[in-house]
């Protein structure tokens, strides 16, 4: 583990992007570590074959530890000293078969007790509040897991009082939104008809109960089309000044964020170009920017420069709400939760699955009439069915 | 009482200690006795001599070598039985052992397996015993090995700055442990070092328990008086080694021979036969007491052990927090 | 008008308080007749009589024997054993012979005796005349051991202690007897076995007793403006622990420092942070520091006796190794 700083000490695995066996080439990328600054790639150091991976995913390493092992071959000079080992040197730790690279950063079937080095009142403060250590990132000295990192991902105030990280992020993010922002509400119920019939279509194709599409993920890649089709609307506002003046920026490419609920508060991974990609590829990058967002993990770039969020509150939901849009953002699309109601069909009365789409927007850059096509187009793509939308061609 | 009822007195107390130790040593051999035993088989003179020269109300402290010495001053077979045993219903509960009996309320305040270490605790019970001006006086008993202690030393400075009303008695049977007397003292007897503190001092043959008596009676009488310390010197001899399971190699086969035949309890015999006591007399007088100790002898080994979940209890008295985890 | 009393007039009053009260209570020791090496006992053979206040020769192992088989006899002796350094040449009459009596005995017998004496480095005394022993009677089941940390405190403890029916060794640090205070209430009584939280805090907690309490305090006192707020605890007895007070006090602070003047090696501090480590694992959220002398005997060049000794340099490094 390379020294990254002049303060890091140690840094948590986030994961490998080679695996055991693989040949790899001086200068690749090998494995993402997340120092207390930031998530970086620490390259190979010399050509070979990674024989051994010291340290898994969510595991902490001490600068200087043993990540893995390189194994050279034979006539080839080694590069930094860094990470290469002769071949007597020893793993730590040889851990369990290395993970994908796909898996997220954290599993939550992982068992409470983990190798991390932590506090006995940090551990039992974790274990009586059902958080995974390995989703919490340590401050203490050599890594160290303390209380008061278990209570910065709780939301529990310190013994100080103070607000913790999280809520005092989201006050201030909220007041300056309020403040800053003159935003107003457009609202249309969708019927989840179309949904539900091109889910029941497409559960064959997708095995794995965690990538299965959900409504998130229709109304995300929904939400990328629309602002495509609408690309003045694909833009922000920059104020200049108090008083409202600025000027709007259009955007390249769709960010779609979401509102993901975390302990203590809230955090909004985005998502980019999401209309490039099938629903299973949504689905399957919808579910790793969760879990990172909850595991406090997110990368920079994974956090900044929506355009658009959607805040779903869930089958346990209100029936509809206005949500407020985050700074510097546009557009937040609040969804109420699925409910069944009685609809005239063809002169019928038939039941059907809708949900409220309630679309907050930014008035300087947008007036209703704007809006209003925008959430329209929305609800075209939802209960259209577009066959775009089961666009396969990127499926592995 | 008459000498002669007196003596026979004295007769029944030394076949006492006589047989009790007798039987100490078999259970001892059977392995019923933890730890170690030290036996006062020879000296039992000693021990009944000078207990008959003291009051109610007297203090006394022991030696390792002490069974003797309780019994002498009438503390019941049974528990000092059942201590040695380390039975519950020992004097101390079976929490002390044979180095360690206590009987408080017939003053016998301690014995110790330290050798002279409670002679200094002697001479604060005679502090406290003067101070409380009730006229009691304090003994005690230790063997000729605790002249080589600095506290012995040191004691007999203090009893004779303070006149402290005690009785130092030195059970000089010529060894100290496994080592004879002339390779751990300069002296020959311990009361030699009474001169240059100014105590009172005599030596007397410590198997001759008339002798012993009419030495120790004056004494305590003058401790009690006022006098200050006195010191009387027992010469003596242990049938049996420093402990049970000694060997006793060390010692000269004729040495032994010469003392077997001043046995105290044969002088004793002798001396009552002069004054008119009839053999079946003296005959009975050993039977009552070895049917009284088959008698205690058979409940002792049946008596059951202390309750262990209660060792914790009576290390502190008064305090509150009996630590956690004490 | 200043009516302030040294830490020496405290245990005097002590001494003279208990006397008057019970006339079980007799004082010996070396000088003590003609007021002691310290003035502890200035003025009570005047007001008790030449036979309650009593000279001894230099015989530590002999006057604590006496003492345990007076205490045996109804008596409430207090020894003065000059150092505590001397304390070595009685430890058969204290761990061999009072510890043991009540329990050996079967509880026929307790010793209700106090041994006085002067602890800690006093700046110069050097190697046999500044050390401070606790520690070894805590390790003997049996002794009650107390170390009051002011005068106010002195007089409480003493008088409790005299009033035991157990061996109290009661340890007063030279250093601490010039220390001023408002005199104490005269029927102020300190209870053996109890510690006492002497300042609140919620961030830390420090267990410490007799002469470190004041450096302790210091400390404490320069973090609350730094914004750590740091529970003190003063141990007032020794031994047996109150392990009860310091298991609540780390429940609520979770950080635990111990700080004494005495050698670090098998020290007090060193038992508390075992038992800690047990008793509380839970509770904590770093390492257990503690504060104790180094290991060395304390060389007679002041520059010499300074560099092993425990400071206020040294309770604020535990204090930051316990907020990293």
């Amino acid at each position: 583990m390379p020294r990254l700083g002049m303060v890091t000490e140690c840094a948590t695995v986030v994961r490998w992007l080679a695996v055991e066996g693989q040949r790899i080439n001086a200068g690749t990328p090998l494995v993402e570590v997340e120092t207390d600054k930031a998530i970086v790639e620490v390259e190979a150091p010399v050509d070979g074959v990674l024989r051994t991976i010291a340290r898994n995913a969510g595991e902490s390493v001490d600068v200087g530890a043993v990540l893995g092992e390189i194994a050279v071959e034979q006539g080839q000079t080694g590069g930094r000293p860094a990470a290469a080992p002769s071949g007597e040197e020893v793993a730590q730790s040889s851990g369990p078969a290395p993970k994908s690279s796909e898996s997220p950063a954290v599993s939550n079937k992982q068992p409470m007790s983990s190798a991390r080095k932590a506090t006995p009142a940090a551990r039992r403060r974790a274990r009586m509040l059902g958080i995974d250590l390995d989703a919490v990132a340590a401050s203490g000295p050599a890594g160290r897991l303390q209380l008061r990192d278990v209570e910065a991902v709780t939301g529990t105030p310190g013994l100080s009082g103070a607000l913790p990280p999280i809520r005092r992020a989201i006050a201030l993010a909220m007041t300056m939104s309020v403040r800053s922002i003159p935003q107003f509400t457009v609202s249309r119920t969708a019927s989840l008809a179309m949904f539900d019939d091109s889910k029941r279509r497409g559960a064959a194709a997708y095995s794995e109960p965690a990538v299965r599409p959900s409504i998130t993920d229709f109304l995300i890649l929904a939400a990328a089309k629309a602002l495509v089709t609408h690309p003045d609307l694909n833009a922000t506002f920059h104020a200049r000044g108090t008083d409202g003046d600025g000027e709007i920026r259009l955007a390249t490419g769709t960010r779609v964020g979401l509102v993901v609920a975390v302990s203590g508060g809230v955090r909004v991974p985005v998502m980019s170009d999401a209309e490039q990609r099938s629903m299973q590829e949504v689905a399957g990058l919808r579910s790793r920017l969760v879990a990172a967002a909850i595991a406090g993990r997110l990368r920079p770039v994974e956090m900044e420069g929506a355009v658009l969020s959607i805040s779903n509150l869930g089958a346990n939901g209100p029936d509809r709400f206005n949500a407020i849009i985050n700074p510097g953002e546009s557009y937040i699309l609040a969804v109420g939760r699925r409910r069944e109601v009685a609809v005239v069909e063809a002169g019928q009365i038939v039941i059907r699955a809708v949900a409220d789409l309630t679309l907050t927007a930014d008035h300087r850059l947008v007036d209703g009439t704007g809006a209003t096509a925008l959430l329209n187009t929305l609800v075209e793509l939802i209960e259209g069915g577009d066959p775009f939308l089961f666009n396969r061609k990127h499926d592995s | 009482m008459t000498e002669v009822t007196s003596a026979c007195g004295y007769l029944r107390q030394m076949w006492l200690i006589r047989v009790f130790e007798e039987h100490v040593a078999r259970l001892s051999k059977a392995g019923e006795v933890p730890g170690f035993v030290h036996l006062c088989s020879g000296q039992e003179a000693v021990a009944v001599g000078t207990c008959a020269a003291l009051e109610d109300g007297d203090y006394l402290f022991s030696s390792h070598r002490g069974h003797g010495h309780f019994l002498a001053r009438g503390s019941d077979p049974y528990g000092v039985l059942t201590e040695i045993l380390g039975r519950q219903d020992g004097l101390c509960g079976g929490y002390g052992g044979s180095m360690h009996l206590v009987d408080a309320q017939r003053g016998a305040l301690g014995a110790t397996g330290v050798v002279g270490g409670n002679i200094p605790l002697c001479a604060g019970a005679a502090w406290a015993a003067a101070e409380a001006g009730r006229g009691r006086v304090a003994v005690v008993f230790f063997g000729d090995g605790a002249g080589g202690s600095g506290v012995f030393h040191e004691t007999l400075n203090l009893a004779a700055l303070w006149r402290l009303p005690m009785l130092f008695v030195c059970e000089n049977n010529g060894y100290a442990e496994f080592t004879s007397r002339e390779e751990h003292s300069v002296v020959k007897h311990l009361s030699e070092f009474c001169a240059p503190y100014g105590i009172a001092n005599t030596v007397v043959d410590g198997n001759d328990v008339l002798a012993v008596q009419s030495a120790a009676a004056p004494m305590v009488a003058a401790a009690r008086g006022g006098s200050g310390p006195q010191f009387l010197e027992c010469l003596t001899y242990r049938l049996s080694g420093h402990y049970e399971g000694d060997s006793m190699s060390y010692r000269d086969k004729a040495e032994m021979a010469a003392w077997v035949a001043r046995d105290p309890i044969l002088r004793l015999h002798r001396q009552l036969t002069e004054l008119g006591v009839e053999d079946a007399a003296l005959a009975r007088i050993e039977a009552d007491v070895r049917d009284e100790l088959d008698q205690v002898l058979a409940r002792a080994v049946a008596a059951v052990p202390p309750a262990a979940d209660r060792v914790l209890e009576g290390v502190l008295g008064d305090l509150p927090g009996r630590e956690s985890g004490a | 008008m200043d009516d302030q009393i040294t830490f020496i007039e405290a245990i005097r009053r002590a001494l003279d308080a208990e006397m008057s009260r019970d006339p079980s209570v007799y004082v010996i020791g070396e000088d003590v007749a003609v007021g002691g090496p310290f003035g502890a006992t200035k003025g009570l053979v005047a007001r008790h009589g030449i036979s309650r206040v009593r000279n001894t020769p230099i015989s530590e192992a002999a006057i604590c024997g006496m003492c345990v088989g007076a205490s045996l006899c109804g008596m409430r002796p207090v020894v003065e054993i000059m150092f505590m350094d001397f304390l070595t040449l009685a430890l058969d009459a204290l761990v061999n012979q009072a510890a043991k009596y009540r329990h050996m005995s079967g509880g026929q017998l307790s010793v209700p005796m106090v041994v006085r004496t002067q602890a800690g480095a006093a700046g110069g005394a050097a190697a046999q005349h500044s050390q401070s022993l606790e520690a070894w009677l805590l390790h003997v089941p049996g002794l009650v051991v107390m170390a009051p940390s002011s005068p106010v405190e002195a007089y409480g403890m003493l008088r409790a202690a005299i009033r035991l029916n157990d061996p109290v060794v009661f340890v007063e640090h030279k250093r601490l007897y010039g220390m001023r205070q408002s005199p104490p209430n005269p029927d102020l009584l300190i209870p053996a076995g109890r510690a006492h939280v002497v300042r609140e805090g919620t961030d830390a907690t420090v267990v410490t007793y007799s002469n470190m309490l004041h450096p302790v305090l210091e400390v404490a006192e320069r973090r609350r403006q730094a914004g750590q707020s740091i529970e003190v605890i003063d141990l007032r007895t020794l031994a047996p622990l109150d392990m009860a007070t310091i298991v609540r006090s780390v429940g609520k602070t979770h950080r635990l420092a111990i700080v004494h003047e005495a050698v670090l090696t098998g020290g007090i501090g060193a038992e508390i942070a075992a038992r800690i480590a047990t008793d509380a694992f839970d509770e904590l959220d770093a390492e257990i520091v503690r504060v104790g002398c180094a290991s060395a005997p304390i060389a007679f060049a002041p520059v010499l006796e300074s560099a092993v000794l425990p400071g206020h340099r040294e309770i604020d490094a535990a204090l930051d190794q316990l907020f990293r």
